[in-house]
Protein backbone atom coordinates (compact mmCIF):
# COMPACT_ATOMS: atom_id res chain seq x y z
CA UNK A 1 0.00 0.00 0.00
CA UNK A 2 2.72 2.38 1.18
CA UNK A 3 4.56 1.36 -2.02
CA UNK A 4 1.61 2.08 -4.59
CA UNK A 5 1.26 5.36 -2.89
CA UNK A 6 5.01 6.29 -2.88
CA UNK A 7 5.02 5.40 -6.62
CA UNK A 8 1.92 7.51 -7.22
CA UNK A 9 4.16 10.32 -5.49
CA UNK A 10 6.93 9.62 -7.66
CA UNK A 11 4.98 9.68 -10.95
CA UNK A 12 3.14 13.26 -10.05
CA UNK A 13 6.47 14.38 -8.98
CA UNK A 14 7.77 13.64 -12.47
CA UNK A 15 4.47 13.98 -14.74
CA UNK A 16 5.89 16.22 -16.50
CA UNK A 17 8.07 13.92 -17.64
CA UNK A 18 5.69 11.20 -18.01
CA UNK A 19 3.98 12.17 -21.23
CA UNK A 20 7.20 13.08 -22.81
CA UNK A 21 8.08 9.23 -21.67
CA UNK A 22 5.46 7.57 -23.29
CA UNK A 23 6.80 9.09 -26.97
CA UNK A 24 10.45 7.83 -27.31
CA UNK A 25 11.62 10.92 -29.21
CA UNK A 26 10.97 13.23 -26.40
CA UNK A 27 12.51 16.55 -27.04
CA UNK A 28 13.86 18.95 -24.24
CA UNK A 29 11.58 20.58 -22.02
CA UNK A 30 11.58 24.15 -21.60
CA UNK A 31 13.11 25.95 -18.41
CA UNK A 32 9.68 27.04 -16.91
CA UNK A 33 8.29 22.88 -16.99
CA UNK A 34 11.01 21.40 -15.32
CA UNK A 35 10.72 19.73 -11.57
CA UNK A 36 13.18 19.11 -9.65
CA UNK A 37 15.59 15.62 -10.10
CA UNK A 38 14.74 13.78 -6.74
CA UNK A 39 18.11 13.41 -4.89
CA UNK A 40 19.42 9.79 -4.18
CA UNK A 41 22.05 8.25 -2.09
CA UNK A 42 23.34 4.95 -3.64
CA UNK A 43 26.88 3.03 -3.31
CA UNK A 44 29.06 2.89 -6.60
CA UNK A 45 31.20 -0.27 -7.18
CA UNK A 46 33.67 0.64 -5.04
CA UNK A 47 31.60 1.23 -2.02
CA UNK A 48 31.47 4.90 -1.84
CA UNK A 49 28.28 7.02 -1.75
CA UNK A 50 27.30 8.98 -5.13
CA UNK A 51 24.63 11.45 -4.60
CA UNK A 52 22.83 13.40 -7.40
CA UNK A 53 23.23 16.41 -5.82
CA UNK A 54 27.05 16.23 -5.80
CA UNK A 55 26.58 17.12 -9.35
CA UNK A 56 24.49 20.07 -9.13
CA UNK A 57 26.41 22.61 -12.13
CA UNK A 58 26.47 19.27 -14.19
CA UNK A 59 24.38 18.03 -17.37
CA UNK A 60 23.46 14.48 -16.06
CA UNK A 61 22.51 11.88 -18.07
CA UNK A 62 21.15 9.43 -15.62
CA UNK A 63 20.70 5.98 -16.58
CA UNK A 64 18.71 3.39 -15.49
CA UNK A 65 19.36 -0.41 -16.63
CA UNK A 66 19.79 -4.18 -15.76
CA UNK A 67 23.13 -6.50 -17.39
CA UNK A 68 19.25 -8.89 -18.23
CA UNK A 69 18.02 -5.64 -20.32
CA UNK A 70 19.20 -6.34 -24.27
CA UNK A 71 17.86 -2.84 -25.51
CA UNK A 72 20.11 -1.33 -22.89
CA UNK A 73 23.46 -2.78 -23.82
CA UNK A 74 22.78 -1.37 -27.00
CA UNK A 75 23.01 2.72 -25.27
CA UNK A 76 26.03 1.47 -23.08
CA UNK A 77 28.52 2.08 -25.59
CA UNK A 78 26.96 5.08 -26.88
CA UNK A 79 27.02 6.95 -23.00
CA UNK A 80 30.68 5.89 -22.20
CA UNK A 81 31.45 7.45 -25.57
CA UNK A 82 28.98 10.37 -24.61
CA UNK A 83 31.08 10.51 -21.40
CA UNK A 84 34.45 10.73 -22.73
CA UNK A 85 33.43 13.33 -25.34
CA UNK A 86 31.59 15.79 -23.08
CA UNK A 87 33.30 15.11 -19.71
CA UNK A 88 35.36 18.31 -20.24
CA UNK A 89 31.88 20.90 -20.84
CA UNK A 90 30.79 19.63 -17.26
CA UNK A 91 28.53 16.54 -18.27
CA UNK A 92 28.68 13.12 -16.34
CA UNK A 93 26.74 9.62 -16.71
CA UNK A 94 25.20 8.25 -14.04
CA UNK A 95 24.60 4.76 -14.34
CA UNK A 96 21.60 2.75 -11.59
CA UNK A 97 21.66 -1.01 -11.97
CA UNK A 98 18.24 -2.74 -11.06
CA UNK A 99 20.10 -5.92 -10.70
CA UNK A 100 18.85 -8.38 -7.93
CA UNK A 101 21.90 -9.98 -8.03
CA UNK A 102 23.93 -7.03 -6.40
CA UNK A 103 27.59 -6.34 -7.71
CA UNK A 104 28.26 -9.51 -8.67
CA UNK A 105 27.02 -9.83 -11.58
CA UNK A 106 27.35 -5.89 -12.31
CA UNK A 107 30.71 -5.62 -11.21
CA UNK A 108 31.88 -7.98 -13.86
CA UNK A 109 29.55 -6.28 -16.82
CA UNK A 110 31.42 -3.13 -16.04
CA UNK A 111 35.03 -4.45 -16.73
CA UNK A 112 33.89 -6.77 -19.48
CA UNK A 113 32.08 -3.29 -21.42
CA UNK A 114 34.80 -0.48 -20.09
CA UNK A 115 32.03 1.28 -18.28
CA UNK A 116 33.83 4.68 -18.01
CA UNK A 117 31.26 6.25 -16.07
CA UNK A 118 29.98 5.51 -12.31
CA UNK A 119 27.57 3.06 -11.91
CA UNK A 120 25.77 2.32 -8.41
CA UNK A 121 23.25 -0.48 -7.53
CA UNK A 122 19.51 0.95 -7.40
CA UNK A 123 16.91 0.08 -4.80
CA UNK A 124 13.65 0.41 -4.70
CA UNK A 125 13.50 3.65 -2.79
CA UNK A 126 15.16 5.23 -5.59
CA UNK A 127 12.75 3.59 -8.32
CA UNK A 128 9.89 4.83 -6.20
CA UNK A 129 11.42 8.46 -6.68
CA UNK A 130 11.91 7.73 -9.86
CA UNK A 131 7.95 7.04 -10.54
CA UNK A 132 8.89 2.89 -10.08
CA UNK A 133 10.71 2.63 -13.06
CA UNK A 134 8.60 -0.14 -14.31
CA UNK A 135 10.70 -0.56 -17.53
CA UNK A 136 14.43 -0.47 -18.71
CA UNK A 137 16.19 1.52 -20.42
CA UNK A 138 14.89 4.44 -18.77
CA UNK A 139 17.02 7.61 -18.59
CA UNK A 140 16.68 11.29 -17.38
CA UNK A 141 18.69 13.79 -18.43
CA UNK A 142 19.58 16.77 -15.28
CA UNK A 143 20.17 20.22 -16.52
CA UNK A 144 22.72 21.84 -14.21
CA UNK A 145 20.54 23.33 -11.83
CA UNK A 146 19.11 19.90 -11.45
CA UNK A 147 15.86 19.88 -12.92
CA UNK A 148 14.89 17.08 -14.85
CA UNK A 149 15.42 18.15 -18.57
CA UNK A 150 14.20 14.77 -20.46
CA UNK A 151 13.14 11.34 -19.74
CA UNK A 152 13.62 8.75 -22.51
CA UNK A 153 11.77 5.49 -21.92
CA UNK A 154 12.71 2.60 -23.97
CA UNK A 155 15.82 2.45 -26.62
CA UNK A 156 15.91 5.48 -28.50
CA UNK A 157 18.65 6.65 -30.50
CA UNK A 158 21.82 7.47 -30.31
CA UNK A 159 21.32 11.01 -32.31
CA UNK A 160 18.28 11.71 -29.61
CA UNK A 161 20.29 11.48 -26.87
CA UNK A 162 23.11 13.60 -28.37
CA UNK A 163 20.31 16.27 -29.15
CA UNK A 164 19.52 16.68 -25.78
CA UNK A 165 22.55 17.01 -24.59
CA UNK A 166 24.37 19.43 -27.07
CA UNK A 167 20.98 21.53 -26.15
CA UNK A 168 21.58 21.39 -22.29
CA UNK A 169 25.44 21.73 -22.92
CA UNK A 170 25.57 24.66 -24.86
CA UNK A 171 22.79 26.31 -23.07
CA UNK A 172 24.73 25.79 -19.57
CA UNK A 173 28.07 27.13 -20.48
CA UNK B 1 -18.79 -19.29 -10.98
CA UNK B 2 -19.05 -21.65 -13.43
CA UNK B 3 -20.09 -25.59 -12.02
CA UNK B 4 -19.11 -28.47 -13.95
CA UNK B 5 -20.42 -31.44 -14.26
CA UNK B 6 -16.92 -33.04 -14.21
CA UNK B 7 -16.36 -31.68 -10.42
CA UNK B 8 -19.85 -32.12 -9.34
CA UNK B 9 -19.56 -35.33 -10.18
CA UNK B 10 -15.65 -35.87 -8.24
CA UNK B 11 -16.66 -33.58 -5.57
CA UNK B 12 -18.81 -35.68 -2.85
CA UNK B 13 -19.61 -32.60 -0.89
CA UNK B 14 -21.29 -30.96 -4.54
CA UNK B 15 -18.33 -28.14 -4.43
CA UNK B 16 -17.93 -26.82 -7.52
CA UNK B 17 -14.47 -25.28 -8.56
CA UNK B 18 -14.30 -22.86 -11.67
CA UNK B 19 -13.59 -24.55 -15.22
CA UNK B 20 -10.12 -22.50 -15.35
CA UNK B 21 -8.10 -21.49 -12.71
CA UNK B 22 -6.09 -18.59 -13.58
CA UNK B 23 -3.54 -15.89 -12.77
CA UNK B 24 -1.97 -12.61 -14.62
CA UNK B 25 0.26 -10.11 -14.09
CA UNK B 26 -0.08 -7.12 -16.41
CA UNK B 27 2.17 -8.48 -19.17
CA UNK B 28 1.37 -12.02 -18.42
CA UNK B 29 -1.70 -14.65 -17.97
CA UNK B 30 -1.36 -18.31 -16.73
CA UNK B 31 -4.20 -20.55 -16.69
CA UNK B 32 -4.55 -23.95 -15.51
CA UNK B 33 -7.47 -26.57 -16.70
CA UNK B 34 -8.50 -29.03 -13.95
CA UNK B 35 -6.68 -32.45 -14.16
CA UNK B 36 -6.87 -35.86 -12.99
CA UNK B 37 -4.23 -38.27 -12.10
CA UNK B 38 -4.01 -41.53 -10.12
CA UNK B 39 -2.51 -41.20 -6.91
CA UNK B 40 1.39 -42.44 -6.45
CA UNK B 41 0.81 -41.95 -10.71
CA UNK B 42 2.82 -39.49 -13.12
CA UNK B 43 -0.24 -37.57 -14.72
CA UNK B 44 0.14 -34.70 -16.84
CA UNK B 45 -1.14 -30.90 -16.14
CA UNK B 46 -1.16 -28.20 -18.63
CA UNK B 47 -1.24 -24.47 -18.20
CA UNK B 48 -2.26 -22.13 -21.03
CA UNK B 49 0.05 -18.74 -20.92
CA UNK B 50 -0.71 -15.67 -22.81
CA UNK B 51 1.46 -13.23 -23.65
CA UNK B 52 0.58 -9.62 -24.15
CA UNK B 53 1.16 -8.81 -27.84
CA UNK B 54 4.24 -7.52 -29.34
CA UNK B 55 6.34 -8.73 -25.86
CA UNK B 56 8.86 -11.85 -25.67
CA UNK B 57 9.62 -14.03 -22.66
CA UNK B 58 13.24 -15.83 -22.50
CA UNK B 59 12.82 -19.17 -22.93
CA UNK B 60 13.62 -21.50 -19.90
CA UNK B 61 17.02 -22.28 -21.56
CA UNK B 62 17.98 -19.05 -22.86
CA UNK B 63 21.36 -18.70 -25.63
CA UNK B 64 23.10 -15.95 -23.28
CA UNK B 65 23.48 -16.74 -19.83
CA UNK B 66 22.58 -13.25 -18.90
CA UNK B 67 19.08 -13.68 -19.77
CA UNK B 68 16.59 -14.96 -16.53
CA UNK B 69 15.01 -17.99 -17.96
CA UNK B 70 11.52 -19.10 -17.72
CA UNK B 71 11.06 -21.01 -14.71
CA UNK B 72 8.26 -22.70 -13.23
CA UNK B 73 8.25 -24.47 -9.72
CA UNK B 74 5.18 -25.91 -8.21
CA UNK B 75 5.66 -26.65 -4.36
CA UNK B 76 2.60 -26.47 -2.54
CA UNK B 77 -0.45 -29.24 -2.74
CA UNK B 78 1.61 -31.69 -2.35
CA UNK B 79 2.94 -32.73 -5.37
CA UNK B 80 6.76 -33.87 -6.89
CA UNK B 81 6.79 -32.48 -9.99
CA UNK B 82 8.23 -35.54 -12.24
CA UNK B 83 9.11 -33.13 -15.72
CA UNK B 84 8.71 -29.62 -17.04
CA UNK B 85 7.69 -29.48 -21.04
CA UNK B 86 8.06 -26.54 -22.12
CA UNK B 87 7.28 -25.78 -25.78
CA UNK B 88 9.65 -25.60 -28.73
CA UNK B 89 10.93 -22.17 -28.14
CA UNK B 90 11.83 -19.64 -31.56
CA UNK B 91 14.86 -18.34 -31.84
CA UNK B 92 13.98 -14.40 -32.73
CA UNK B 93 16.43 -11.79 -33.95
CA UNK B 94 15.73 -8.46 -32.45
CA UNK B 95 17.11 -5.15 -33.20
CA UNK B 96 19.11 -4.90 -29.46
CA UNK B 97 20.86 -7.99 -29.91
CA UNK B 98 23.71 -9.28 -32.11
CA UNK B 99 22.29 -13.05 -31.40
CA UNK B 100 19.03 -14.73 -32.19
CA UNK B 101 17.93 -14.84 -28.60
CA UNK B 102 15.64 -18.09 -27.55
CA UNK B 103 12.43 -16.68 -26.71
CA UNK B 104 8.26 -17.59 -26.08
CA UNK B 105 5.90 -15.24 -27.76
CA UNK B 106 1.90 -14.74 -27.78
CA UNK B 107 0.31 -17.98 -26.70
CA UNK B 108 1.99 -21.05 -25.57
CA UNK B 109 1.35 -24.09 -23.79
CA UNK B 110 3.26 -25.98 -20.54
CA UNK B 111 2.85 -29.28 -19.68
CA UNK B 112 3.66 -30.22 -16.26
CA UNK B 113 3.99 -34.11 -15.00
CA UNK B 114 3.24 -34.26 -11.46
CA UNK B 115 2.97 -37.33 -8.79
CA UNK B 116 1.05 -36.96 -6.01
CA UNK B 117 3.13 -37.22 -2.23
CA UNK B 118 2.76 -40.27 -0.20
CA UNK B 119 0.85 -37.91 2.19
CA UNK B 120 -1.42 -36.50 -0.12
CA UNK B 121 -4.93 -38.14 0.47
CA UNK B 122 -6.94 -38.38 -3.00
CA UNK B 123 -10.28 -36.07 -3.42
CA UNK B 124 -9.93 -32.92 -4.64
CA UNK B 125 -6.35 -30.89 -4.32
CA UNK B 126 -4.81 -27.94 -5.76
CA UNK B 127 -1.15 -28.08 -6.54
CA UNK B 128 0.41 -24.39 -6.37
CA UNK B 129 3.53 -22.36 -7.54
CA UNK B 130 4.73 -19.92 -9.27
CA UNK B 131 6.20 -18.67 -12.77
CA UNK B 132 8.78 -16.66 -13.41
CA UNK B 133 9.45 -14.78 -16.66
CA UNK B 134 11.00 -11.70 -17.59
CA UNK B 135 9.74 -9.89 -20.69
CA UNK B 136 10.80 -7.26 -23.11
CA UNK B 137 9.09 -5.92 -26.21
CA UNK B 138 11.71 -4.51 -29.27
CA UNK B 139 12.38 -1.71 -27.00
CA UNK B 140 12.52 -2.30 -23.62
CA UNK B 141 12.67 -4.93 -20.91
CA UNK B 142 10.38 -5.60 -17.55
CA UNK B 143 11.77 -6.33 -14.40
CA UNK B 144 11.83 -10.44 -13.48
CA UNK B 145 8.15 -11.00 -12.07
CA UNK B 146 6.29 -14.06 -10.68
CA UNK B 147 2.84 -14.90 -11.32
CA UNK B 148 1.01 -17.42 -9.12
CA UNK B 149 0.11 -20.81 -10.36
CA UNK B 150 -2.99 -23.43 -9.07
CA UNK B 151 -3.59 -26.45 -11.04
CA UNK B 152 -7.02 -28.24 -9.52
CA UNK B 153 -5.85 -31.79 -9.66
CA UNK B 154 -9.14 -34.50 -8.96
CA UNK B 155 -6.65 -37.53 -7.39
CA UNK B 156 -8.29 -40.65 -7.21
Amino acid sequence: MLRAANMVLGALLLSSCGSDADTARAAVKSVSTRKAAPDFQLKDADGKIVSLSDYKGKVVLLNFWATWCGPCKIEIPWFIDFEQKYRDQGFAVLGVSMDDDGWDLVKPYIDRTKINYRVMLGDEQTAVKYGGVESLPTSYIIDREGRVAAVHVGLVSKGDYENDLQQLLGKGK
Amino acid sequence: MICSNFWAKVSSAGLCLPLLLSAQTDLLKVSAQPAVGKRGAPFVAKLDVQLKPGLHVNSHKPNDPTLIPLRLTLDKGGFDVVKVDFPAAKNEKYEFSDEPLNVFTGNFAISVTLKSQSSTSGGLAMAGGKLRYQACSETMCYPPKTVDVRIPIDLR
